[in-house]
């Protein structure tokens, strides 16, 4: 999460309200909003990252730990994690964790962000959330990613290409008509009679 | 506790070796959810034959009837969406609501791919010389191996098979070994729609299988999940011999912030739906 350092005291106060009421358990249980990790091999590298964020001096706001109380004593649980101030150069902010971490990294310009986003090795999905419209079409453009989204966390519907470019893929050739791209050749027919 | 098994020429067989392992529950690790096949070379041997052998005759079956087996599929997806919910947080542990949306979701790309096989339409050009006719055709590429992940694994494999089969290739599925269970209902589910012995093969076991499979000539296509270190392999394993690549690999997702407050003046909400996108993008997965 890339924020303009005047607005990442009160985004802050938000995400620890929303990532409080995430409920963690058994996913059978319908309370349940957040299930284990799928391993102890996944626990292992959460854990790591969380220890690797320690290690570069970013602020540990939420969570950061393994859950092992009731009803988490049994099972590969970790808590909801909220990192500040973390430095766009990290682990945190450029590896993909594949678990409930979340690293906030502030910054002070437009570019500085689009500079910040476009860091990683990756190209996924990247979301702006603004009310300035030509702020929104120059995202569009210069974001280095399969998809992006404005005003929206990562969408994905059943019918529209999907996938990412730099080390995330070769564009966006999975769902929607793309796929046709992937599952077939094209052959070239000239008839003269 | 159920013992599984490979689906291979249209027949439930055990691995060649008769060797199982047990998948445990995330939320549970003590809790075995059930055995399945270790397959090793011979099994990949014998799905690349079967797939090989059913090609032909598949990629024959007018496209049509290839989609209404597919659109059966995904109306057999959403009839047993529960059931095939509460394995995926079985095997995998996402919250339950999270796996009814999964299930919900592969059905309706189950959908669209099966509409995608009667739009497999070519182009006609107008010819410089007098005479011609000139269009194209797309055709089917042959042997496709979809080798799929944990962290969807219901709509990651659909999202491989259908639109594979809709084009008129036969596919051997090897599903993530944390998460077999699902491909074999998935599979099931395929075999009810009247998918042909052959056109569909399952083979499980570990990422040696995914190594048979990509490194085999008769694989034509490969569809691929995963980490970028993989994907490049793949990419590399396969680059000799022309066959196509598709894959979704690793990620950062990356959200943005902007001016957003004056945005909070006019939408009150903006800050929730902002700071709750974030926060559940972080919660599941590539982020």
């Amino acid at each position: 999460m890339i924020v303009e350092e005047s607005q990442a005291d009160p985004l802050l106060e938000q995400l620890k309200i929303h990532m409080v009421k995430i409920r963690v358990g058994n996913g059978l249980d319908p309370q349940t909003t957040m299930g284990p990790l799928v391993s102890q091999g996944q626990m292992e590298t959460v854990a790591g990252y969380v220890r690797k964020g320690l290690e570069d001096r970013a602020t540990l706001v939420v969570g950061g730990r393994p859950l092992v109380e009731d009803p988490c004593a049994e099972g590969y649980f970790y808590a909801p994690t909220l990192f500040d101030h973390v430095s766009p150069n990290s682990a945190l902010a450029r590896e993909e964790i594949f678990g409930p971490v979340l690293p906030l990294i502030r910054v002070h310009s437009p570019d500085e962000a689009f500079e910040v986003a476009n860091s990683t090795r990756y190209g996924l999905a990247a979301s702006l959330f603004t009310d300035n419209r030509h702020l929104a079409h120059e995202f569009i453009q210069r974001m280095e990613s399969g998809m992006v989204h404005i005003n929206h966390g990562t969408a994905s519907q059943a019918h529209v290409p999907f996938g990412g470019v730099k080390d995330s893929g070769q564009g966006a050739f999975s769902i929607g008509p793309t796929v046709k791209d992937a599952f077939t050749n094209v052959k070239t027919v000239y008839i003269k009679w | 506790m159920a013992r599984h098994q490979n689906y291979i020429a249209g027949r439930w067989v055990p691995a060649d070796g008769g060797d199982y392992y047990q998948s445990h529950n995330p939320a549970c690790p003590s809790q075995v959810v059930g055995e399945f096949p270790r397959s090793g070379a011979a099994d990949v041997e014998a799905a690349l034959a079967s797939a090989g052998t059913a090609r032909a005759t598949w990629n024959q079956t007018q496209a049509p009837q290839r989609a209404a087996i597919l659109l059966r599929f995904s109306q057999l997806l959403m009839d047993s969406r529960d059931e095939l919910a509460r394995i995926i947080t079985l095997e995998q542990g996402k919250a339950l609501c999270e796996s009814v949306g999964e299930v919900t979701r592969a059905a309706a790309e189950a959908a669209f791919a099966a509409g995608e096989a009667v739009r497999l339409s070519g182009q006609t050009f107008p010819s410089e010389r007098p005479g011609f006719t000139c269009y194209t055709v797309l055709q089917a590429i042959g042997v496709v191996a979809a080798i799929t992940p944990w962290n969807f694994p219901v709509v990651s494999p659909v999202r491989k098979i259908a639109p594979a089969l809709a084009c008129g290739n036969s596919v051997v599925l090897k599903p993530a070994s944390l998460t077999p269970w699902s491909a074999v209902f998935i599979t099931n589910l395929l075999e009810k729609a009247g998918l042909p012995p052959g056109v569909l093969n399952l083979v499980i076991g570990s990422g040696d299988c995914g190594e048979h499979l990509i490194s085999d000539a008769r694989v034509r296509g490969i569809s691929f999940t995963g980490s970028t270190a993989v994907g490049i392999r793949i990419a590399e394993t396969v680059a000799p011999r022309m066959a196509k690549v598709q894959l979704e690999l690793g990620g950062k997702i990356r959200q943005s912030s902007w001016s957003a407050k004056i945005w909070t003046v006019r939408r009150k909400r903006s800050w929730q739906r902002l700071s709750y996108a974030v926060a559940n993008d972080a919660r599941r997965s590539a982020a």
